[in-house]
């Protein structure tokens, strides 16, 4: 019997924006199992973006490619795109335009564009249908963006730091209603972010970018059944299992370890999130001096 | 279709509004002058005793109504049919750049493309209403400018000077100067750097088609047979050129027949009509003008199909920001 087709795979992927420029990405490999929830999480520049856009067919690798559902975006973009929904980084809509207007326009572009479920999902989130986008707060043009993605009915969704710009409590209504819907759907959902503790509560995998670079990935449960942390000294012994090394709130240096020593303290799923960072941001450094 | 279209024409209101309005008012001032002018109601002989008296100031009793009728004709009727040579281009580009340059800059590419997985339609979806609309309303402006211009020169068929203000050469205008805003903006991707960079195409392809004009106007060139019609001023065309038949029947330019004049004569046109040259008038005839209006817009419909096809490749690659 043949493997079932990822929803979403990135084999190899590079992209550089200029020839001789640095890679924004380089050498990415990885695939989503259906019905996840995935964190890619990474600083700023880490290359989020443009993994998520590449699969938008937004951008066009240099190596490697990227597949939705089997299909890769630079052959087949409709085919591809046609099964994403996505949510822009700061929601980008039309300011002008009412919701109302959004879910026409959006049942004009998809035939199969489910309306009536995007105004159910807006109404049980108090969003006005008929005020125009630009009147809306930061979080209801958030539940809009995610309501035009939910209402594709796509069996993949793409999310480029859709809470970026929202408030506490907006993050919270964002996410239930993303969970809601991938739960009750079995869609496959990738959400960026740079701030870990953003997704923690949502998500059933992590993918950690660094420099462009694939640093991590696993379920967040096995994550944090194999990384422990521990106080160390700057000048003490070399640690074994060492991922990386980071301050904590109290400006000791710590070390994340992979570990699964039940006398050590787990590691939380932020601070494995900064151990790869680290580790990432040294690499490139000892790189840089050489 | 009908939901789509409405969308689209919502989201480029003002736009679309700005390009409607410059357009109808354009509509409307020719209809009101052309009224104007039709009200004084200056009698058909009077034009001949203008055009042979040398000007409104000679034509004895018809002079009150003919300098009345002159002052609208070079006033409001002259600025208006000037306007009409900008209008078509400002209501073309308004229109035209904000398609996709305008989507590009509020980031709002992303969300219809994302939507709309076939980027050709959702291009197709964006210019169909804006381009109608910019027809319709051009179209409605050209037609009245032609009202205007049969009424301020009833004494013509048409006169080439004043082609491209009016009809089908106005609405190729409007077109072509879309299609170039259109490109410009998938191209650019910002709406004002766009708009500045589009206008100054405007210009060069207006450069060229007034190069293309005057190639016609060379190949279309036929002996004027009342040569007199042309110094005053009731040759119905275009005046071209004059050139001089020698006496053994060749054809020489003005400048070659001049040379063949000695020093030091005072009348060098009477010299060479003495000794057996003869002044040909070259021009074109008015009734040919609807040929040279009609390969213009042509031409121009031409350019903005190239253009316009152009811009899919680019939407088609083009990475919203």
């Amino acid at each position: 019997m043949s493997e079932p087709t990822p929803p979403l795979r990135a084999e190899g992927v590079g992209r550089r924006y200029r020839r001789r420029g640095p890679w924004a990405l380089r050498g990415v490999t990885l695939e989503f199992a259906r019905g996840s929830i995935t964190a890619l999480v990474g600083p700023n520049g880490a290359g989020k973006s443009t993994l998520i856009r590449s699969w938008m067919a937004f951008e066009q690798p240099n190596e490697g490619r990227v597949l939705v559902e089997g299909i890769d975006p630079r052959r087949d973009r409709v085919g591809a795109v046609s099964r994403i929904g996505y949510v822009p980084q700061a929601a980008a809509l039309y300011r002008d335009l009412s919701v109302n207007d959004h879910l026409g326009l959006a049942h004009v572009a998809r035939p199969t564009f489910d309306t009536s479920y995007a105004e159910e999902r807006l109404r049980s989130v108090g969003v006005a249908l008929d005020r125009p986008v630009g009147q809306l707060s930061g979080g209801e043009q958030a539940q809009v963006a995610l309501a035009l993605a939910l209402g594709t009915r796509s069996p993949v969704l793409l999310l480029d730091e859709p809470l970026a710009s929202l408030d506490p409590l907006a993050r919270r209504e964002f996410l239930a209603v993303l969970v809601d819907d991938v739960r009750s759907t079995g869609a496959t959902a990738l959400l960026s972010s740079h701030i870990v503790t953003d997704v923690e509560q949502a998500c059933d995998h992590l993918v950690v970018l660094t420099q462009g670079v694939l640093a991590y990935q696993a379920a967040v449960s096995d994550a944090r059944a194999t990384h422990r942390t521990m106080v160390v000294n700057v000048d003490g012994p070399p640690v074994e299992g060492a991922v990386g090394f980071f301050l904590d709130a109290e400006g000791r240096r710590v070390a994340l370890v992979r570990s699964t020593d039940p006398t050590v303290g787990r590691a939380t799923l932020e601070e494995i999130v900064l151990g790869y960072l680290a580790a990432g941001r040294d690499a490139a450094r000892e790189s840089a001096a050489a | 279709m009908l939901t789509s279209a409405r969308l689209v024409l919502k989201h480029h209101r003002f736009e679309v509004g700005a390009a409607a309005i410059l357009g109808l008012l354009a509509a409307v001032a020719a209809l009101v002058v052309s009224y104007r002018l039709n009200a004084i109601g200056v009698p058909a002989g009077c034009f001949e005793q203008w055009l042979t008296g040398g000007g409104a100031e000679g034509a004895g009793d018809c002079a009150g109504p003919v300098q009345a009728f002159a002052q609208i004709n070079e006033g409001e009727a002259g600025k208006l049919l000037a306007f009409m040579a900008v209008m078509p281009f400002i209501v073309g580009l308004l229109a035209g750049v904000s398609i996709v340059g305008r989507e590009l800059e509020s980031r709002t590419a992303q969300l219809g493309w994302a939507l709309t997985p076939s980027r050709h339609r959702w291009l197709a979806r964006q210019v169909g209403p804006i381009l109608l609309v910019v027809i319709v309303v051009v179209a409605l402006a050209a037609a009245a400018a032609s009202v205007l211009e049969a009424t301020r020169e009833p004494w013509y068929h048409s006169t080439y000077g004043d082609l491209s203000l009016h009809g089908w050469p106005v609405i190729g205008r409007a077109v072509a100067a879309f299609s170039v805003g259109l490109l410009v903006g998938a191209v650019v991707g910002r709406s004002l750097p766009a708009l500045i960079v589009a206008a100054v195409a405007c210009v060069v392809l207006l450069l060229f088609d007034g190069m293309a004009q005057d190639a016609w106007y060379r190949a279309n060139y036929e002996v004027i047979a009342d040569p007199t019609a042309v110094n005053n001023g009731t040759f119905d065309g275009i005046y071209g050129d004059t050139r001089w038949r020698t006496p053994d029947g060749q054809s020489i330019d003005q400048e070659a027949a001049f040379q063949q004049v000695p020093s030091g004569v005072d009348d060098p046109n009477q010299w060479l009509l003495d000794h057996g040259y003869t002044a040909v008038a070259l021009g074109v005839p008015a009734s040919k003008a609807g040929q040279l209006a009609a390969l213009d817009t042509a031409g121009l419909l031409g350019v903005a199909l190239v253009v316009g096809l152009a811009t899919v490749p680019v939407v088609d690659r083009r990475r919203p920001v």
